[in-house]
C-alpha cells in the first residue's frame, strides 16, 4: 500500500500534537493516582481503641495481621478458631481515659465498635487484638453468609451456603437454563475445596478497579478520536484528500491505525499506573490465591491474578472496538461533538440501565457491553453463549465478537468514507 | 435593543434547527419518559414462574398502603403491624416469606410500616422484629439517636447541631403515614434524570460559540458595526433558554406520568418517613421536597448552561467543552470527597451532579451556610450561589468574546 508507513507516521504526529490528548491522558491518570491514594492522603483511620492513625498505617497493619493467615485452609479448624475470637456480641462501651494506657476502649460512634466479649474472661484489649488477628477470615465469612451465621457454621455450612446462595441468585437473577445449571455444577464440583485463605487486597482491588478503569479508556477514546475524521470536514482539507492520486484507503486505514495505537497505548499506560499504586501500596500477595476470595460468587477456576490478567486481555480488545466506534462515528456525523455524545451517552446510560433477565436473549447482549461484562459480575454471570454445542461465558466470547464488531465498523465507516460527496 | 430581540429569535432558530439538537431532545424525552416507570412493566417471576405483573402489585400495595392513610405510626399501629406479620410460620420468617400465602393475606397491607420500623429499630431478621417489645416512645428514641449519630459522621459544628436540634423540635411525632409512592418515585428518579438533562445542555450548547470560528463567519462578525456585545447576550440568552425550557417541558412531562400512574395523594407526607432522609430534620413535606428538587434539576441546567457559554469561548473547541462537562460529570458520579475534608467535600456537594444525589452529601446535606448571619440549609444556599456562579460564567465568557481577534489564518 503506498505511503502507508508514512502516512500512520503523520497521523500519529497528528494525533500526538492535540492539546486535547495530552490534557485528556494527563487528567485521566490524575484520577487514577487520587483513586488509589486519596483514601491515603485525605482519611484518617481509628482503631479499635479510638487512636488516630493515617490510612496507610492502618492498611499496613491490617496487611501484616491478614498475612499471618495466609495459607490456611477455610476448615472447621480456622472457622471455630474465628468464632471463638469473635465470641459473643454484646455491646459494651468505656471512657477512653489516656493514663489506663489500653485497657479501656474508646466509643467514637457506636458503629466504631459493634462487638465486645466480655463473658468469656478476656480483657477488652485481649478482645480487640483478637479481632485484629481473625478479621480478615471474620470479614469474608461474613461477606459470603451474613453475620449471624458466621458465628456458628462450620466448614460444609459454609461451603453448601455459598453454593446455595449462588443458586438461588442464579435462578432468580439470571433465569439460567437447565443446561447452564448443570454446567455451573459442574464447574463448582471442580473448585478446589476447602479455600485456602490468602491475603490478597492488593490484586483484588486491580480486579475491582476494573468496572472505573473501563470508563476511563472509553472516555480517552472518545475524547481523543471523536474528530479523527470529523476535522477533514472542518477544516475543509476533505477536498484536497479526494483529489489525491493515492486513493483513500491507504489514508482511512493509516488513521484507523493511529487511533488504535494512541488508545491502546494510553490504556495500557492507565493500567500499568494502577497497578504500580495498588501493588505498591497493599503488596502483591494472592496473585496465585483463588479467585472465590476475591469474587465469592463466582465458579471459575481460575486464580485471582489469572483473572486480572483476562480483565486486561479483554479490556484491550474493548479498547480496539470503542476506538473504532468512534471513529466510525466521527466519520459518520462528520462532526467531533456529535460522535462524543454518542459515545459518552451510551456508556453513562449503561451506568443506569439493567435490562431485566427475563428478557434473555437482550440481557444477554447487553451484558456483553465492556461497562456491563469488565466487572466482578462479568465473572459471576452463569449464562453461557452456545457455539456449535459448545457453551462460553461473557469473558470468554466477548474477545472475538469485540474484534469482529471492530472489523464490521472498520468496513463500515471505510464505506462512507470513500462514498461521500463534496 | 430591537435588534436584540431578532438576534434572539435568530440564534434560537439556529439552535433548534442543528441536527444533533434535534436528536437529542428525541433521544433524551424517549429515554427519560419511557424509562422513568419502565420497572412497573412485565411479569414477576418466582423460581421460573410468573407470580404477578409488576403493575398489579403495585395496584396491590397502593390499595394497601392507601388504607393506612391519615393514621399516626404510634403504638396502635406499631402492634397490629407485628401482629399481622406473627401470622407467617416461623420457619418460614428467615426465608422468602413474602411468598407465603400468611404474607399476602396479613402482613402485606402493613409492610410499609414494616419497613418504617424496621429501618429505624435496624433489627437483622423478622424474627428480632417480631421478639421486640412494640414501644412507640423507644422506636422515636431510637430514631433521635440514630440522627444524632448521622450529625456526628457530617462533622458538624456546634451551631449546626444546635440549629437541627431546634428544626427537630418542630416536626410532629408520631408521624403521620400518607401513601406517598409517586412523590417517592419522583424523588429517586431525580438522579439520574439531573445527570441527563445536564449532558443534554451540554450536546446542545457545546457549539454555540465554537461554530463562528469554525465556520470563519467570526471575522465577519467584527466587521458588524452594530458590535457583537448584543450577539453575546442574545445567543448566550437563547441557549440557556432554550436548554431551560427544554427541562421544564421534560420535568413536567415526567410528573404528569409518574403522578398519573402512581396517584397524586401523600404530598403531605413527611420527608423523614423515607429511609434515605431520616435524619434530615427539617420538617418539609414529600411534596415540598419534589419541587425544591426539580426546581434545584432546573437551577443546575441554567448554571451549566452558562458554563457551557463560558467554556465555548474559552477554549474555542466544542469538542473540548463536551469533554470537559462529560468529565466533571463523570467524576461527581464516581467519586466523593471524605466528610473528613469540611470545606472540599461541602463545596463538592453543590456541584449540580452531586447536589442531586439527595443523600447526606447532596441537596440534604446537614451542612449549613452561614450567610448575614443566617443560617441556609444546602437547597436554600445553592440557588443563590448558582445565580452569582452563572452570572460570573457569562461575564467571563464575554470578556473572552470581547477580546477575541482573528489572527493565524
Amino acid at each position: 500500500m503506498e505511503n502507508f508507513g508514512t502516512l500512520y507516521r503523520f497521523e500519529l504526529k497528528k494525533l500526538g500534537r492535540k492539546k486535547m490528548v495530552w490534557y485528556t491522558f494527563v487528567i485521566l491518570l490524575q484520577i487514577v493516582i487520587v483513586m488509589n491514594i486519596g483514601d491515603l492522603v485525605f482519611r484518617s483511620y481509628y482503631d479499635e481503641f479510638g487512636r488516630e492513625m493515617s490510612t496507610y498505617e492502618g492498611i499496613v497493619q491490617r496487611r501484616d495481621y491478614d498475612r499471618k493467615l495466609s495459607g490456611r485452609a477455610i476448615d472447621d479448624d480456622f472457622l471455630k478458631e474465628m468464632q471463638k475470637a469473635y465470641g459473643e456480641s454484646k455491646v459494651v462501651a468505656y471512657e477512653y481515659e489516656e493514663d489506663k494506657g489500653d485497657t479501656g476502649l474508646a466509643t467514637i460512634g457506636s458503629s466504631h465498635i459493634s462487638s465486645v466479649a466480655v463473658e468469656d474472661g478476656r480483657s477488652p484489649h485481649e478482645v480487640v487484638e483478637d479481632h485484629k488477628r481473625y478479621r480478615g477470615i471474620h470479614t469474608y465469612v461474613w461477606s459470603v453468609i451474613g453475620p449471624v451465621a458466621a458465628q456458628s457454621v462450620d466448614a460444609a455450612g459454609f461451603y453448601q451456603g455459598r453454593r446455595d446462595l449462588i443458586l438461588a441468585d442464579c435462578l432468580e437473577k439470571q433465569h439460567l437454563t437447565q443446561a447452564e445449571q448443570s454446567v455451573w455444577k459442574k464447574k463448582e464440583e471442580a473448585l478446589t475445596i476447602p479455600f485456602v485463605y490468602t491475603y490478597c487486597e492488593g490484586i483484588s482491588r486491580l480486579l475491582w478497579h476494573v468496572n472505573v478503569m473501563n470508563y476511563l479508556w472509553i472516555f480517552l477514546s472518545a475524547i481523543c478520536l471523536s474528530g479523527i475524521f470529523a476535522q477533514e470536514y472542518q477544516l475543509r482539507t476533505d477536498q484536497l484528500i479526494l483529489s489525491s492520486r493515492y486513493g483513500m484507503l491507504p489514508l482511512y486505514l493509516a488513521r484507523i491505525c493511529a487511533g488504535i495505537t494512541v488508545v491502546l497505548g494510553g490504556t495500557a499506560a492507565l493500567y500499568a499506573a494502577e497497578t504500580a499504586l495498588v501493588l505498591g501500596i497493599y503488596g502483591a500477595d494472592g496473585f496465585f490465591a483463588a479467585l472465590q476470595l476475591c469474587v465469592w460468587q463466582s465458579s471459575w477456576r481460575i486464580s485471582i491474578g489469572g483473572a486480572v490478567l483476562v480483565s486486561f486481555l479483554v479490556s484491550l480488545t474493548a479498547a480496539v472496538l470503542c476506538s473504532m466506534i468512534t471513529m466510525f462515528l466521527s466519520e459518520f456525523f462528520k462532526n467531533g461533538i456529535a460522535a462524543l455524545s454518542v459515545m459518552a451517552g451510551v456508556t453513562l446510560f449503561t451506568v443506569f440501565l439493567e435490562i431485566p433477565a427475563r428478557l434473555r436473549g437482550l440481557s444477554m447482549l447487553f451484558h456483553l457491553l465492556p461497562t456491563k461484562l469488565l466487572r466482578e459480575e462479568g465473572f459471576t454471570d452463569n449464562r453461557l453463549y452456545f457455539i456449535f454445542s459448545h457453551g462460553f461465558n461473557g469473558m470468554q466470547i466477548a474477545p472475538f465478537l469485540y474484534l469482529i464488531a471492530a472489523e464490521i465498523f472498520l468496513w463500515a465507516g471505510y464505506r462512507i468514507y470513500r462514498n461521500r460527496k463534496n | 435593543m430591537r435588534e436584540f430581540g431578532i438576534l434572539y429569535r435568530y440564534e434560537l432558530k439556529k439552535i433548534m434547527q442543528r441536527k444533533i439538537v434535534k436528536i437529542a431532545t428525541v433521544i433524551v424525552f424517549a429515554l427519560i419518559l419511557g424509562t422513568v416507570c419502565a420497572e412497573l412493566s412485565g411479569n414477576y417471576y418466582v423460581d421460573g414462574k410468573v407470580y404477578d405483573t409488576h403493575y398489579h402489585m403495585m395496584k396491590t400495595d397502593r390499595e394497601y398502603a392507601r388504607k393506612l392513610n391519615g393514621r399516626k405510626i404510634n403504638q396502635d399501629l406499631i402492634m397490629e403491624m407485628q401482629d399481622a406479620y406473627r401470622h407467617i410460620p416461623e420457619n418460614e420468617r428467615e426465608g422468602r416469606y413474602s411468598l407465603t400465602e400468611e404474607y399476602q393475606d396479613w402482613a402485606r397491607p402493613y409492610s410499609q410500616i414494616y419497613q418504617f420500623v424496621n429501618m429505624v429499630m435496624e433489627k437483622k431478621t423478622l424474627s428480632d422484629l417480631l421478639a421486640w417489645k412494640a414501644d412507640e416512645n423507644e422506636l422515636y428514641e431510637n430514631l433521635g439517636r440514630r440522627i444524632e449519630e448521622e450529625r456526628e459522621d457530617a462533622f458538624l459544628t456546634e451551631e449546626e447541631k444546635a440549629f437541627w436540634r431546634e428544626k427537630e423540635e418542630q416536626t410532629e411525632k408520631p408521624y403521620t403515614f400518607y401513601y406517598a409512592e409517586g412523590y417517592w418515585k419522583l424523588l429517586y428518579s431525580s438522579y439520574g434524570i439531573c445527570y441527563v438533562l445536564l449532558l443534554y445542555a451540554a450536546v446542545c450548547l457545546a457549539d454555540l460559540y465554537t461554530r463562528e470560528h469554525s465556520l470563519r463567519t467570526d471575522q465577519l462578525l467584527l466587521s458588524s458595526r452594530l458590535g457583537k456585545r448584543q450577539l453575546y447576550w442574545a445567543k448566550a440568552l437563547a441557549g440557556m433558554s432554550f436548554a431551560g425550557m427544554a427541562s421544564l417541558i421534560l420535568i413536567a412531562l415526567v410528573m404528569f406520568e409518574v403522578l398519573f400512574i402512581y396517584g397524586t395523594d401523600g404530598f403531605q407526607m413527611a420527608l423523614q418517613y423515607a429511609g434515605a432522609f431520616f435524619y434530615y430534620s427539617e420538617p418539609v413535606s414529600v411534596g415540598t421536597t419534589v419541587i425544591i428538587v426539580y426546581a434545584l434539576i432546573l437551577a443546575a441546567v441554567l448554571v451549566t448552561g452558562a458554563f457551557v457559554v463560558m467554556l465555548s469561548e474559552l477554549l474555542q473547541n466544542g469538542t473540548a467543552v463536551l469533554a470537559v462537562v462529560f468529565g466533571m460529570v463523570s467524576v461527581t458520579m464516581f467519586f466523593n470527597i471524605p466528610p473528613q475534608m469540611r470545606l472540599a467535600s461541602q463545596l463538592y456537594a453543590y456541584l449540580p451532579g452531586k447536589l442531586l444525589s439527595l443523600n447526606m452529601g447532596g441537596a440534604f446535606s446537614l451542612r449549613l451556610v452561614r450567610v448575614f448571619g443566617r443560617y441556609l440549609t444546602t437547597w436554600q444556599f445553592v440557588p443563590l450561589l448558582y445565580l452569582l456562579s452563572g452570572a460570573a460564567f457569562l461575564l467571563i465568557g464575554k470578556w473572552a468574546y470581547g477580546r477575541y481577534q482573528v489572527s493565524g489564518r
